[in-house]
């Protein structure tokens, strides 16, 4: 069924970055303090070995946008379902719906990161703040795809048919929408994690994202802006492994 | 694009409701915070005013359901309250600040505009040629390099390395920046929108007339798309004025997405309240003015979705 060919040299590098990542997090001491002596990258302006900062501080990125996609991802699901049992239902009107397509119509309408900024402006910069944020400005996205996608099966003649013999919403929802959004949903899925390292880089850059003593790739591209004179290859250490993993997910999303 | 056309009352209808969503989550905000707010302020913002000042401006003296009209009565006298800390009025500079943006946000639509356009019609009659590549790549790049990254880069090349532009209170670098980051996505869908249209009958039948092909292409093959392409802009906005948070900050361009920011990180509620509803409201309109245009082609050529 899947005849979509991944490109390798993607799943490689997610593979070895995330690996690496992590035991560079969980070993203390860090053997890439080593690595990164060897390896002759430098220090940051506290004096912390650059290598083995942008691996772990990646790592919490990486954790953040994960668990951000996955609450996303899982809550998607949840509201698609409860849509899809308004539109069944003989009992609701068509204005429960309509309610909800306005909301998300509403959501749509202003950018992920002014609804981000104004939750790290009410909670403060924090990593329960930032998987909050990411979450609710990953969501409106993928529920407009669900829904547009669940639309389209829901009209489909089988479906009509499956519904013409007596089959009960939650039967049909199972056995025929699910399986008829869920390949467009786990395309959209690497896209999203994409999303929210994109969005974790940015708030955290602005410094209202991760907290203060934890670095993250974000305020360590925000450090890289404040050497960029004296050491621009502080931008090039923290920056180029981020464009790779967001170019890998990307391409995770490709359509072929 | 969107999943169904909508209807201009339904753009109308989003547009009050997303007012009215705004305006509740901007007055609530102050509210919404933990713990005691007048205390959060002593201990983490320079605030020299006395509790009853601060209570009294950020509307605490009274309940919610008070404060939101009488919030609402000041903003449409034109009273947007003073800042906290520097205790100057809003709402003029809310005005000078919305300029600035307005400048740069034009800057960059323009750039974008320029170079995706160029770019997209020497790529779509030529699949596989350098300018086909550009496109591809500069897609690839602008969907998986962060904001501050390619800023930062920027100035290191064309500030840095070569001092062509000076990087603060410059608006040409920001907006080179924000063009890159949306201009890739456009220059994409550009290419693909204008490549669908090179074969259709209309377009072969241009061309048996004698039609030249730069014409072809302008006539036959960008303009039919003009409708849904200005459309899609109008969705665009949203992401546009997302980044400008982004690189106002960082070439410290004093525009409404660095008050926004500014403002968050200096605890100046009235300021963030102001800002937020702004740049929403800007957002907001942007967005359903886009999707009514995209309603109106819809009605009017039936086959734009494709």
């Amino acid at each position: 069924m899947n005849s979509r060919s991944v490109p390798k040299w993607s799943l490689v590098w997610l593979v070895l970055w995330i690996t690496f990542s992590g035991i560079a997090f969980f070993l203390v001491p860090s053997p890439t303090f080593e690595l990164s002596r060897a390896l002759q990258l430098g220090f940051d302006s506290f004096g912390r070995p650059l290598a083995s900062l942008v691996l772990t501080g990646s790592f919490r990125s990486l954790v953040m946008a994960l668990f951000a996609t996955l609450a996303a991802g899982s809550l998607a699901w949840l509201i698609t379902t409860i849509r899809f049992g308004l539109q069944e239902s003989t009992v609701a009107s068509a204005r429960f719906t309509r309610l909800l397509d306005d909301s998300l119509s509403i959501a749509l309408s202003f950018p992920s990161l002014l609804v981000a900024l104004v939750f790290a402006a009410v909670f403060g910069a924090g990593w329960s703040t930032l998987i909050l944020a990411l979450t609710v400005g990953s969501l409106p996205s993928l529920l407009r795809l669900l829904w547009s996608q669940a639309d389209d099966v829901r009209t489909e003649f089988y479906v009509e048919a499956a519904r013409a013999t007596g089959a009960s919403p939650m039967g049909l929802f199972v056995n025929h929408v699910l399986p008829g959004v869920w390949e467009v949903y786990a395309l959209k899925l690497p896209q999203l994690f994409a999303h929210a390292l994109l969005a974790e880089a940015a708030l955290s850059f602005l410094g209202l994202g991760a907290p203060a003593q934890s670095e993250s790739w974000g305020t360590l591209l925000a450090q890289g802006q404040n050497t960029l004179i004296e050491a621009p290859s502080v931008l090039l250490i923290v920056g180029l492994p981020l464009v790779i993993t967001l170019l890998a997910l990307q391409s995770l999303s490709e359509k072929k | 694009m969107t999943p169904s056309a909508l209807s201009s009352l339904r753009v109308l209808r989003i547009f009050l409701l997303g007012l009215v969503v705004l305006s509740i989550g901007t007055t609530l905000m102050v509210r919404a915070l933990p713990g005691d707010p007048v205390e959060l302020l002593f201990a983490e913002s320079s605030v020299t005013l006395d509790r009853a000042t601060i209570e009294a401006e950020l509307g605490l003296n009274q309940s919610a359901l008070d404060a939101i009209p009488e919030t609402w009565k000041n903003y449409l006298r034109g009273d947007w309250g003073k800042s906290l800390l520097s205790r100057e009025p809003l709402g003029p500079l809310l005005l000078q600040r919305l300029a600035r943006s307005a400048l740069l946000g034009a800057l960059a639509l323009s750039f974008a505009l320029i170079l995706s356009l160029s770019l997209a019609l020497s790529a779509a009659p030529a699949p596989g040629r350098t300018a086909d590549r550009v496109v591809s790549l500069w897609g690839a790049l602008s969907a998986s390099m962060p904001l501050p990254v390619v800023a930062l880069v920027l100035v290191l090349l064309l500030s840095l390395q070569i001092p062509i532009f000076r990087v603060s209170r410059d608006p040409i670098l920001p907006a080179f920046s924000l063009s890159f980051a949306v201009g890739g996505f456009w220059a994409r869908l550009l290419r693909d929108r204008i490549r669908q249209r090179l074969h259709h009958p209309s377009a072969v039948s241009a061309r048996a007339r004698g039609v030249s092909e730069p014409w072809v292409l302008l006539k036959y093959s960008l303009a039919p798309q003009s409708g849904a392409l200005l459309a899609y802009l109008g969705t665009q906005f949203g992401f546009l004025l997302g980044g400008s948070f982004v690189v106002e900050t960082l070439f410290d361009w004093p525009g409404l997405g660095q008050m926004v920011v500014e403002s968050i990180r200096a605890r100046d509620y009235p300021a963030t309240q102001a800002a937020v509803l702004w740049t929403g409201t800007l957002s907001l309109l942007g967005t359903c003015l886009g999707s009514w245009a995209q309603s109106r082609t819809h009605a009017k050529s039936g086959d734009s979705r494709s």
